[in-house]
């Protein structure tokens, strides 16, 4: 962790809000960076964002310092973010949307615009619940090892790899079901 | 394809895509003021709760009718009735 951290937590924990403030600015753009995992919304981003930082300053008083704080804020991003699903799977019925996978599928790597890929990628993951969407997204998307995303989602490392097996034979199962024949194991 | 290769072709495709630039620091104070507020109102109401409460059992007490007079049959009664 850097010194300013520490300086920074210190501070906030004594009652200086700005110095909370400026932790928030420091870390902002990464943790937005995690969350666009998450929503292809800029308004639930941002929306998204605050609810890390509100919810990291409330839990700020745990922060041991053993790990880096962009790590520890991580984790809880992580939460956030599968909070923010299963809210969302409860108050919305997503339709299958993969009009495009004929298309995807067709073309070169290097022709797909990489928010291209992103928006298509989200859509597909958007198809399953929000256990086996985290454990893809932390797998593929976070391109995390089985024992980053264990310790990001707060799993066991047996318990992601059978997510990750369980998470992708749904995945399979949809494509095949909405005739998207491409997919052979 | 597998749906592992999809997913790995997937990602390294989408690599390059970045999210907009967002600015939450200057709202962020007023968030957590509001985020706390709920938990402030929520003791208010409890205590108040609890104040009312109390107040009703120490009134009903204090006007609670004196216990009914017993005659001195039903007083033996209530002594010698363990024993037969």
């Amino acid at each position: 962790m850097e010194r300013s951290d520490t300086v920074e937590i210190q501070a906030t924990l004594a009652g200086d809000a700005t110095a909370y403030k400026r932790l928030v600015e420091q870390y902002q753009q990464e943790i937005a960076r995690r969350m666009w995992r998450f929503t292809r919304d800029r308004r639930q981003l941002e929306e998204l964002v605050q609810d890390v930082f509100v919810d990291a300053y409330m839990s700020l008083k745990s922060y041991r310092g053993t790990a880096p704080f962009a790590n520890w804020l991580n984790r809880i991003a992580t939460r956030v973010g599968y909070r923010f699903w299963k809210r969302r799977r409860r108050t919305t019925n997503q339709a299958v949307a993969l009009q495009d996978w004929d298309a995807f599928v067709a073309r070169d790597e290097g022709i797909v615009e990489s928010h291209e890929a992103a928006e298509f990628l989200h859509s597909l993951l958007a198809q399953l619940p929000p256990r086996d969407r985290l454990v893809l997204t932390l797998l593929y998307l976070e391109e995390l090892s089985v024992a980053e995303a264990a310790e990001r989602s707060g799993w066991s490392q047996s318990m992601v790899k059978v997510q990750a097996h369980r998470a992708r034979k749904k995945l399979k199962a949809i494509l095949e079901k909405s005739g998207k024949t491409a997919i052979v194991e | 394809m597998n749906t592992d290769e999809l997913l790995t072709k997937l990602a390294q495709a989408a690599r390059g895509d970045a999210p907009p630039l967002v600015d939450v620091a200057g709202g962020i104070l007023e968030a957590i003021g509001e985020t706390r507020r709920p938990s402030n109102v929520l003791l208010w109401a409890f205590t108040a709760a609890s104040t009312a409460a109390a107040a009703m059992v120490a009134l009903a007490a204090l006007f609670q009718a004196p216990p009914a007079p017993t005659d001195a049959f039903s007083e033996i009664m209530r002594i010698v009735a363990p024993v037969i």
